[in-house]
């Protein structure tokens, strides 16, 4: 995964990489047509501090850009399916919090 | 002029139990004391008024920003980008829709595009949502109907109910073109219908079942196109976005996963 700060501000960041591991112990932990979601912490308050695989939550602001890649290394053992050892993925998203109050700008500078 | 004109004063004395004294002070700000001696502000300047922030609201369900003459949550878009197989039978062309460098996806009959739906955490819930494509076609003249049969199944989050896909609901929506005059060409058309209600119909998502972090996944089969002449390529209508209107409180879910609310 990749940020950078909006117009021109600063380069992407080098990579920062991260493994999420998700337990699919058996079929009731991990249901076959399901919505299932798992979630990992990507970025981390200064103080708390962030570890190595986080961004500090200071750096983003609006307009950033997020670039990632995800590599599936491992699968669980799938069968019974008609795509055995496979997994669908619906969508990859970013839980934020918000405002709820747009910018007064389109562009920077938003606020004022 | 209706008005009334109030000395400012520094300070009041505490009414009598079980009244309130309205007052102007010095500061040129209404403010009130009640029978216990507490003062309230009642009014703040311009520059006050327009530095507010961090507008605290519960984040129990059923609450949130309304509007209009009848208050109601107001509309916002779960946008559904265009997904498509690029080989067989079902696949639309992807060319240029008005001779110039914009491509869109054209469907002939029998083309299917495929959207996925996230339900946005500002969604009111029990509300009803609405399917809608943005779509239109470049031909000269257009009569007949355009149908596109729906194929949708929702999701909770895992975290709810562990979040199984229902069985697919198979709604039909039909729409008459008339003519060139009713249906132009190279225009942003969109038709609507309800894809959940209340008390939902045997092609319809019950609208309870809806949530934040839920998935829609739904298959559109263009199965009829309207007669059109004149257009590039044939016999094709081109499709922009299929969004989903929904109705949205306006502020966000005060817990990340489920459970949403507390």
């Amino acid at each position: 995964m990749k940020y950078a700060a909006p117009y021109n501000a600063a380069p992407y960041t080098t990579e920062k990489t991260f493994a999420l591991t998700i337990p699919a112990t058996n079929l009731t932990v991990a249901p076959a047509n399901s919505n299932i979601i798992s979630e990992i912490q990507i970025t981390a308050q200064t103080a708390a501090p962030p570890t190595a695989n986080q961004y500090d939550s200071s750096l983003f602001e609006v307009d950033g850009k997020f670039n990632v890649y995800f590599s599936v290394t491992s699968l669980p053992t799938i069968t019974g399916g008609t795509q055995n050892n496979q997994f669908f993925v619906l969508g990859a998203d970013l839980h934020i919090q918000s405002t709820n109050l747009g910018t007064l700008n389109r562009n920077a500078p938003f606020y004022s | 002029m209706g008005q009334i004109i109030l000395p400012n004063v520094t300070s009041v004395d505490t009414p009598q139990t079980g009244s309130t004294r309205v007052y102007a002070k010095t500061d040129g700000l209404m403010y009130s004391k009640d029978g216990a001696g507490v003062e309230s502000q009642m009014s703040v300047s311009s520059a006050a008024a327009l530095a507010v922030g961090g507008l605290n609201m519960s984040s129990a369900t059923g609450n949130g920003i309304k509007i209009g003459a009848t208050p109601a949550y107001g509309w916002a878009d779960m946008l559904g980008n265009v997904l498509a197989k690029t080989t067989g039978a079902t696949a639309p062309a992807f060319v240029a829709r008005n001779g110039g460098n914009c491509f869109s996806y054209f469907c002939s009959a029998g083309n299917i595009l495929y959207f996925t739906y996230h339900v946005p955490h500002d969604y009111a819930l029990g509300t009803d949502i609405f399917w809608h494509p943005h779509w239109g076609h470049n031909g000269s003249a257009i009569s007949g109907n355009l149908v596109i049969g729906i194929s949708a199944a929702y999701a909770k989050p895992s975290s709810d109910s562990l979040g199984t896909f229902t069985a697919e609901i198979t709604p039909t929506l039909t729409y008459a073109t008339v003519n060139i005059a009713t249906t132009p060409a190279n225009t942003n058309l969109i038709n609507d219908f309800q894809l959940s209600a209340a008390a939902p119909s045997g092609t319809q998502f019950n609208s309870n079942i809806l949530e934040p972090d839920g998935i829609i996944t739904l298959a559109a089969n263009f199965s009829t196109i309207p007669t059109i002449t004149g257009s590039t390529p044939a016999s094709s209508v081109y499709v922009l976005t299929c969004d989903i209107h929904y109705q949205s409180t306006n502020i966000n879910t005060i817990n990340r996963s489920y459970p949403f609310y507390v």
